[in-house]
């Protein structure tokens, strides 16, 4: 009697994973979607409620925790207050001459983007750093490749799927994300791809082509898919592919993908 | 309330849990996986048949909130689901704190295999060129599967108590008090 039931509760869990092999590897977009798209919907307002009142705990207890360090932080920044006085009035010439040279390299203007403003309110929790849900979708005017950035011109991510409210961002930092990216100082071009979800690599850089630690990557704009002059971070280290036709430098993006609350998405 | 609604919102209360507040908690975006802990718990308590059902729609609901092929987690849920099936009625029969000490096992082999599976069903999309099919998150060795390892175990005895007090309840029951 047991061995009967034994082999009927075996017999149920192949036929699951028969089945479950089959939707996994058709991976039937089409029919799903709207299910998925449904489901987001439903939970948007409770998601969004979730991680604003996750993320304002989470600040208000780094606060009372940094309160100690503040006499400390106090005389730091009146040290490097007075030292960035000096910086900003040699900046403001430098800033004459960034303009005038964006003018003649045709890069983008960082002010002048068409933005789509919004939350993120769900991020991958599966211990990697590949993608984190924002607020608004087809109904916004988010569209499929948009580049998602913050701040001023930093960019984390490109709208990956979208839903009626709500769109999935994959960030730089997915294994599957890759992104034409340039080296500033030098010129050099490459592609900046995530590893793991958990770093962000420059690959595809010729060996003619030089790379220092400490330069800027930006987006290139090759593609046409995400506009030029996004900044992805400072090059740190710098090594030979294992095919050796190639350099591979390890980029520190500019801003942290965990900490990510109000981002914008470039139309 | 049916007891069905009930489940239903439950799990999708652990879905919202899971992508909107642990990893805004956690370090890595690393939180305790409570619809691991859901399954685990309604197959102790009710074997592997018994709960079929509830686990479809846990492991459903999963892959559709983690953007994952629908059928990924389903997959994992069914097959920890029968682990911890076969394994509580041999092991977890006896009293006292062998009990507990089978019990912390369980939750550490279901973890293991749910973040084993993953990575398994990932490597085999990448070998046959499907990364459309997802990419392996941390890898299966590696912190962050010991970190949640350590949130599941934390987190088990909060969901058991939490889904205890739901099914003494006269919610459960759905039967009044005059």
């Amino acid at each position: 009697m047991s061995g009967k039931y034994a082999t009927s509760k075996l017999a149920k869990l192949v036929l699951a994973l028969v089945v479950c092999a089959v939707l996994v590897f058709s991976n039937p977009r089409g029919f799903f979607d709207p299910l998925r798209g449904f489901l987001l919907t439903l939970t948007l307002p409770f998601q969004r409620l979730a991680y604003q009142s996750t993320r304002w705990t989470g600040e208000t207890f780094s606060f009372l925790s940094s309160i100690g360090d503040i006499k400390k932080d106090n005389e730091d920044l009146s040290r490097e207050n007075n030292s960035l006085a000096a910086e900003v009035a040699r900046l403001k010439e430098v800033e004459a001459e960034n303009a005038d040279l964006r003018r003649q390299l045709d890069l983008a203007p960082r002010d002048k983007f068409s933005l789509i403003g919004g939350f993120v309110v769900g991020q991958d929790s599966q211990g990697s750093e590949s993608w984190f849900l924002f607020d608004h979708g087809a109904h916004s005017g988010i569209v499929l490749g948009m580049a998602v950035i913050v701040d001023n011109g930093i960019i984390v991510g490109r709208v990956s799927e979208v839903y009626p409210t709500s769109a999935k961002v994959q960030l730089l930092t997915d294994s599957n994300s890759s992104v034409n990216v340039t080296d500033v100082e030098t010129g050099a071009k490459g592609i900046a791809r995530g590893v793991y979800g958990l770093g962000l690599v420059m690959d595809m850089v010729t060996q003619s082509d030089q790379l220092n630690p400490g330069d800027t990557v930006v987006t290139s704009g090759l593609g046409g898919t995400v506009p030029n002059g996004l900044l992805v971070g400072r090059i740190k280290d710098i090594k030979v592919s294992p095919d050796r036709l190639f350099q591979v430098a390890t980029i520190i993006p500019r801003t942290k993908y965990s900490a990510l609350d109000v981002v914008f998405a470039v139309k | 309330m049916s007891k069905k609604l009930i489940i239903f919102l439950i799990i999708v209360l652990a879905c919202i849990f899971q992508v909107s507040v642990f990893p805004g908690v956690f370090s890595w975006n690393n939180g305790p996986d409570l619809l691991l802990l859901l399954v685990i718990y309604w197959t102790i308590k009710e074997g592997f048949e018994g709960t079929l059902g509830r686990n479809i729609l846990v492991g459903v609901l999963a892959d559709l909130v983690n953007f994952r092929p629908v059928g990924t987690y389903l997959a994992i849920f069914l097959l920890v689901s029968f682990l911890v099936s076969s394994v509580s009625k041999r092991f977890l029969i006896v009293a006292g704190i062998w009990r507990v000490f089978t019990l912390t096992a369980t939750i550490i082999v279901a973890t293991l295999a749910e973040r084993f599976l993953l990575e398994a069903i990932f490597s085999i999309a990448t070998y046959f060129n499907r990364s459309d099919i997802g990419t392996v998150p941390a890898p299966f060795l590696s912190l962050v599967s010991l970190e949640q390892i350590f949130l599941n175990l934390l987190f088990f005895p909060l969901v058991y108590f939490f889904l205890k007090k739901i099914e003494r309840s006269q919610l459960w029951s759905g039967q009044r008090q005059y």
